[in-house]
């Protein structure tokens, strides 16, 4: 009895209450137990280091052309073979793994943000706003995604950053249905109830209060994204509309591999099997975060 | 079901009167939004078509005057949205034909590639998802679930370029290339089409056992499923006539966000198989800066889109009557 009226005396802020969440500890043996995730998670990591590490491994810089060793198989100098030019397809896959992390990254990212802040301010705010926002992000639904994509592209000219853009924009609206419908419940919870009846101001309550709470989806939809982002930037970069040349992209270098593929088809295999890779092992973690955090919850799955 | 149908009959109407009167205002402001993106394109479309090389003001001030482009935007929006009502989608910059003509003859092949995967992705999906949802075998269920996993995480165009490489290429099963109308010859039309089809099924085929499987594993316990084991129902029959009629009711939701999204994943497809439909007339209308092209395909494709994803609701509220029309 007394305890609680120290609380509200010395004005002790009010606890964020996590209902459903596991706790960190917690979350991490779940993971640990489960193989897909560990699975993946492993080969995340060993794609992430050599990504970062390329220009140390590469064994050629990516550009340079060995004009006599052209399609060369794999194995011997070349551990995954040559090109058409006779670029190393190795260092190519590691600098190709560079721009499509990157790329994920960022567009996930900037989706993420834009997109929860977008559909929290929605649910939390309601009204006419909520309205506006919403209808809004269902014009942007209303869309093919790839089609969307490749307008934005052309409006602003291809390239790595457009890239970002164009999957970042496209992934807005997920995201924004995503923390929008929890934030509804949580609002009129005794807790949000209480933080706004202490006087804490709006974006306050949201930072504190709401987001904790509803960041469980969000994060499992991000691992999600980031497996279709990669796809996507691999089909935009394969369309001419992402990456351009020289520079490597895992993408375009199926798309340059597939003119000469009768004559050696390693620089197409090579490259396709790196984005399978990396998207099957977002995947893995994907599924394993979904199944451990919300059974019941039902992705419903799109590729690009 | 019917019966739920009959009784509902008005309300089902005004459901779909007002459905069908909210397409109008969404259609609107997607042609809005799509003439605003066009129009956003940096460059000159008179300059585009005199060439670059032809700075003659005259000219150019005569194309602009021609092309509508020296009239205030909106009259100009207001123009293309007359013309677009009557069905003249305008004329193309680089070849002059009608758009309308260039579209009618690209879509069927769109549409035959959307059918026929989303046909082979119902027959691949359904049987796997119903195996991984009604086996015993924990291993075997694992290996359908990574198995399905692995399906989503590969790229069209690469599985594209791969069947090229292994069935045309090395062993010639399928030809290259080379595609005949439906009409025509059906049986080399959909010989032709098969492995286009079945790249962009792959992934959707995927996504359908996935929710099959979860449907099936959700009911699974259900006690209209322990009654129909008690009253010594085969297996079979327990799976086919209780589980599978209610499970398959969150796939046909699937089915339609599948079917929406092939509209798109079918330009990777057409560009890898060098199928000439809208997909593939849409990518050479960027290279050629044909943009009133590339504006009508995506104002046709997004159409498109917009109402299958009605259908698919539609058809839901139909096969789930218990769905109030929200």
């Amino acid at each position: 009895m007394s305890s609680s009226i120290r609380v509200y005396a010395t004005r002790k802020p009010v606890r964020a209450y996590r209902p459903a969440a596991p706790r960190t500890a917690t979350l991490f043996m779940l993971v640990c137990r489960s193989p897909k995730a560990v699975v993946g998670l492993l080969i995340l990591a060993t794609i992430a280091a050599a990504a970062t590490m390329a220009p140390h491994l590469a064994p050629y810089p990516v550009t340079e052309m060995h004009p006599s060793d052209r399609f060369a198989p794999p194995g011997g100098k070349y551990a995954l073979g040559t090109d058409f030019f006779g670029r190393d397809l190795l260092s190519r896959v590691l600098f190709g793994y560079r721009t499509s992390l990157l790329v994920a990254v960022m567009s996930v990212g900037f989706a993420l943000v834009c997109g929860s802040a977008l559909g929290m301010s929605a649910g939390y705010i309601g009204g006419a706003l909520d309205t506006t926002l919403m209808r809004a992000m269902d014009i942007l639904f209303a869309f093919p995604v790839l089609l969307l994509a490749i307008t934005i592209v052309v409006v602003l000219g291809a390239g790595t950053l457009t890239t970002v853009l164009a999957i970042g924009i496209v992934y807005v609206p997920i995201f924004a249905r995503i923390a929008r419908a929890p934030t509804l419940v949580v609002r009129e919870h005794a807790y949000v109830e209480a933080a706004r009846a202490l006087g804490q101001r709006t974006l306050r309550v949201i930072a504190r209060h709401v987001l904790p709470n509803i960041s469980t989806p969000i994060f499992v939809q991000a691992t999600i994204n980031l497996a279709t982002a990669i796809l996507f930037e691999s089909a935009l970069s394969f369309l001419g509309l992402g990456t351009q040349p020289p520079y490597p992209s895992l993408g375009l270098m199926v798309s340059e591999g597939r003119n000469y593929i009768e004559l050696s088809p390693w620089p197409t295999v090579f490259p396709g099997l790196a984005i399978v890779l990396a998207v099957l092992s977002f995947n893995l973690v994907g599924d394993a975060l979904q199944e451990i955090l919300d059974p019941r919850l039902r992705q419903t799955w799109v590729s690009s | 079901m019917l019966r739920f149908a009959r009784n509902d009959n008005s309300e089902m109407q005004r459901y779909l009167a007002q459905r069908l009167l909210l397409l109008i205002p969404v259609l609107f402001v997607i042609s809005l939004l799509v003439f605003s993106l066009m129009h956003l394109i940096p460059g000159d479309p008179a300059q585009a078509i005199l060439g670059f090389e032809n700075t003659d003001p005259a000219q150019l001030a005569a194309v602009r005057r021609d092309l509508g482009l020296d009239r205030p935007v909106y009259v100009q929006y207001a123009r293309w949205l007359g013309r677009l009502l009557t069905g003249n989608l305008g004329t193309s910059v680089r070849t002059g034909r009608p758009i309308t003509t260039l579209v009618a003859e690209a879509l069927p092949f769109t549409i035959e590639l959307a059918v026929y995967s989303i046909a082979l992705a119902v027959l691949i999906g359904i049987p796997v998802g119903t195996l991984a949802g009604t086996t015993s075998s924990r291993w075997a269920d694992a290996g359908m679930q990574t198995l399905t996993l692995l399906g989503l995480s590969l790229p069209a165009f690469w599985v594209g370029a791969m069947f090229i490489l292994l069935f045309s290429v090395y062993l010639r099963w399928f030809p290259v290339l080379t595609y005949t109308a439906l009409l025509d010859a059906p049986l080399a039309n959909l010989r032709g089409f098969f492995l286009p089809a079945l790249t962009l099924a792959i992934p959707n085929a995927a996504a359908i056992a996935r929710m099959v499987r979860a449907s099936l594993v959700s009911v699974r316990r259900e006690e209209y499923v322990k009654v129909a084991r008690a009253k010594g129902l085969s297996e079979w029959r327990v799976v086919r006539a209780h589980m599978l009629k209610n499970a398959l009711i969150p796939v046909v939701t699937l089915i339609g966000i599948v079917a929406g999204y092939l509209l798109g994943g079918a330009i990777v497809v057409e560009q890898v198989f060098a199928i000439p439909g809208v997909g593939r007339l849409g990518l050479q209308a960027i290279v050629q800066r044909d943009y009133p092209v590339l504006q009508a395909v995506v104002l046709v494709v997004t159409a498109l889109f917009v109402l299958v994803n009605l259908l698919v609701d539609l058809i839901y509220v139909f096969l789930d009557p218990r769905i109030r029309y929200a």
